[in-house]
């Protein structure tokens, strides 16, 4: 089942963004898991008063070097149109997120497609760039090879991220381990020197996010089969892993080869694996 | 590939990105950028070489000197790499190699003789230098990635950012979009050549001294060349760019673009102001150990010029509204309808952006129609959480006809929003933001336009309480003698309403959209 993703506007008031979320659901048959408020996530409490996680953080913090950060990160001032198509597997969702951005060499190029983990699927938030520098409406962003979260740089709220030792699989992951090192999406050097820091793969301008490491480049983008726990504002956590960055084949043949055919790959279509943990 | 990297690959190629785009492994979107390899002694025709483009290891390469005893081009005649053996001269040498050869020897007697530049450091003590010390040039196949590259080969050893090297170029144009290969040999050798130029001074001074002056170069070189007006849009369609910052991503069209400040700087002051600011970058220069260019180019401009670089980066805003269209030899740039028109947002009046974002060195342009309005003004607005939101900003009110500019001003106070221009009867307002200063954070004021009565209540409702940006420093002469354009001062304020028919007329204001800078929407 596939479940097309709404653009919630950003600044739609909450009540009717829970309205929207609820006619999602209706549509997704999502049943129990739909039936709260959309910030109500399995493993926590929605601040509804029950039982949950406490929040991470409520306010949001102002973005080091957020001159720096537009400029070398080609950040833009309107929203992009990709979209996020989100397919139920397992307990979580198989989300598509048409990151491209505009297409290879765009100028500019497309904002990054900005979206909350619900328990709806990955919904995508209608941001500009530079609207997501002031918003803590978002989780993650994706643009191109890409993948942000809204934190440190990226945005002024506290989502992290932790790399789960080794590669286990995905599914083997039921709940939040101990002891995980969470990172934020902390890719400039201090104020003020604000320089980038690389994320190693040797692109040009390629930022070392907390979610960089989902891919390699040995003369194409490599998944890594790197499974990641993603720590929400409201405290809650997510599993991730990137499974695709181009089309079934093309992966395919990067994984086995280390290479791509220059076209047909349909880059940039980013599918990922993701489902709240208790 | 991009119409940019179609048209002109060497754009994509030179982009000093270095190597390629996409000649190897296709980049994580199917055509990635290998950063330029620096491999001291290596060249093409080395055997066992690894280099991105080179001679096969069967091929026949002989080499063939220019008329002035300075250059080596080394070429083959089979194979992938072989150039066209058209020989109408029955000289033994391929034309095409000869014509290379005749343009590098045009190139250099342009560069170090005419505009007084360094010639490239002599390669005669490397290792591998092409045979001896004459500059060597490599033809071989770019298979459609590129078209040519400079290469640094040693640098130093007494300053480490001084480098002699060699030049790689397309063996035959197969393919590519250029009129004729004469003409590729021309763009190609007078933008690269000044690339080895400017390795004679110093290699570390980024994309954009390093992209755009030879852009600029080679124009000089040959104005009839179109190379210098298919880049200029990378500039004019990112005035909100710092002028001293590349565009991120694989293509910076921004460096290539930038080339128009460095035309503005010779037009405006005269020869030399480049060659100039070279000389300020080479490492101990003026007493600066390793200098960057964007800090010694305020020095540069009093010394060589005797003004500032605030005052003169108002004027290159200024004379970016006389492109296209709108150009006029007489006050700006001499080809200048060859350039396209500066990118502007497109608003109505009257009309508040309640939160520009304007980086140093930069500019943005907002476009509107008078509407009736007989009478126009603006103002920069610093809101009270940063009052000095709009220190050391300038503010320009253009004024223009269907097809020409009318006047420029430049506000004495831009926060003042008191000082109207006429605008009776003109197409359009434009007005110009600047922000003149070579750094710091962006500054982030409140923008209005229109009537008198419309900025106060525009600036009312921002709660600006009568605080503005200051009135901006005096300029260092009047601005019909600094630009030699038709700027004027702002005449006496204008008559404010009252506070009723402010509202009145707040109400048809057009807010600014959520967007803070006005960028390549």
């Amino acid at each position: 089942m596939q479940i097309s993703s709404l653009a919630v506007p950003s600044g739609m008031p909450r009540a009717r963004r829970a309205g929207v979320v609820l006619a999602l659901c209706a549509a997704a048959v999502l049943g129990g898991a739909c039936a709260n408020d959309e910030e109500t996530t399995p493993g926590g409490g929605g601040g509804t008063g029950g039982v949950g996680p406490e929040p991470v953080c409520t306010t949001p913090t102002a973005v080091a070097c957020e001159d720096q950060v537009i400029l070398q990160m080609n950040l833009q001032p309107l929203a992009a149109p990709g979209l996020v198509t989100d397919t139920v597997d397992g307990d979580g969702f198989a989300s598509v997120v048409d990151a491209t951005a505009g297409g290879f060499n765009a100028s500019p190029p497309d904002s990054y497609v900005y979206a909350r983990f619900t328990p709806t699927g990955l919904v995508k938030v209608d941001l500009s760039d530079e609207a997501a520098l002031a918003s803590m409406d978002w989780d993650i962003a994706f643009r191109r090879f890409v993948v942000r979260v809204n934190s440190g740089n990226s945005g002024p709220s506290c989502v992290s991220a932790a790399r789960l030792a080794g590669t286990p699989a995905y599914e083997s992951v039921t709940a939040v381990p101990d002891n995980l090192i969470y990172h934020e999406d902390d890719y400039f050097t201090a104020e003020p020197d604000c320089t980038l820091i690389a994320d190693g793969t040797g692109m040009p301008g390629s930022p070392a996010t907390a979610l960089s490491s989902y891919w390699t480049y040995p003369g194409c983008v490599k998944m890594t089969g790197n499974v990641f726990v993603v720590e929400r504002a409201d405290g809650t956590h997510v599993k991730l892993t990137v499974t695709h960055y181009y089309n079934e084949a093309s992966q395919q043949l990067c994984q086995d080869t280390d290479a791509v055919p220059m076209s047909g790959t349909g880059s940039a279509n980013i599918r990922l694996r993701w489902a709240f943990l208790p | 590939m991009s119409p940019l990297g179609a048209r002109r690959a060497r754009t994509a190629v030179g982009l000093a990105l270095g190597a390629a785009l996409a000649a190897c492994a296709p980049g994580p979107d199917a055509g990635s950028i290998a950063q330029g390899t620096l491999e001291p002694e290596v060249r093409p025709d080395t055997p066992g070489n690894n280099l991105q483009f080179r001679f096969d290891p069967g091929d026949v390469v002989e080499a063939f000197g220019s008329t002035d005893g300075n250059f080596l081009v080394h070429f083959t005649r089979l194979g992938p790499n072989a150039v066209p053996d058209t020989d109408a001269d029955t000289s033994g040498v391929p034309d095409f190699v000869e014509d290379v050869a005749s343009v590098y020897v045009e190139v250099l007697a342009s560069y170090a003789g005419d505009l007084g530049f360094q010639a490239p450091l002599s390669d005669a003590a490397v290792g591998d230098n092409g045979g001896d010390g004459r500059f060597d040039v490599y033809l071989v196949d770019f298979a459609g990635v590129g078209d040519g590259n400079f290469q640094h080969d040693a640098c130093g050893p007494q300053n480490p950012e001084q480098c002699n090297g060699y030049m790689i170029e397309e063996n035959d144009f197969a393919g590519y979009g250029y009129p004729s290969t004469a003409v590729a040999n021309r763009i190609l050798g007078s933008h690269e050549f000044f690339h080895a130029v400017q390795a004679a001074y110093d290699v570390g001074q980024g994309s954009v001294l390093a992209e755009g002056t030879a852009v600029w170069a080679t124009e000089a070189f040959d104005p009839t060349l179109d190379d210098f007006e298919w880049l200029v849009s990378g500039y004019l369609d990112n005035p909100d760019q710092p002028l001293d910052t590349p565009l991120p991503g694989p293509v910076d069209a921004f460096s290539y673009g930038t080339g128009l400040y460095f035309e503005f700087l010779e037009e405006r002051y005269g020869a030399g102001m480049v060659r100039a600011l070279w000389e300020r970058a080479v490492n101990g220069a003026f007493g600066v150990a390793d200098p960057v260019w964007m800090q010694e180019l305020p020095a540069m401009l009093t010394a060589e010029a005797g003004v500032s670089f605030a005052d003169s980066f108002v004027e290159f805003a200024t004379w970016n509204l006389y492109t296209g269209g709108f150009a006029d030899p007489a006050v700006a740039y001499l080809r200048g309808a060859g350039y396209p028109r500066v990118r502007m947002s497109i608003v109505a009046a009257p009309f508040q952006d309640d939160a520009l974002r304007v980086f140093h060195a930069s500019s943005q342009y907002y476009a509107l129609a008078p509407d009736g309005r007989t009478e126009m003004t603006a103002a920069l607005v610093a809101p009270a959480t940063d009052p000095s939101a709009a220190d050391g900003l300038a503010l320009l009110v253009d004024v223009e006809g269907v097809t020409d500019v009318t006047s420029v001003t430049r506000l004495v106070d831009p926060g003042a929003g008191t000082e109207t221009v006429s605008t009776a009867g003109a197409a359009r307002v434009v007005v110009v933001v600047v922000n003149p200063l070579t750094s710091g954070s962006s500054k982030k004021p409140a923008l209005c336009i229109g009537t008198v009565a419309e900025v106060a209540a525009c600036r009312d409702a921002l709660g600006a309480g009568g605080a503005g940006g200051g009135p901006a420093a005096p300029a260092e002469a009047a601005p019909e003698e600094t630009s030699g354009c038709a700027c004027r001062q702002a005449g006496t304020a204008g008559a404010r309403t009252d506070g009723v028919a402010a509202a009145l007329a707040m109400g048809g204001l057009a807010v600014g959209a959520a967007r803070r800078r006005r960028r390549r929407g």
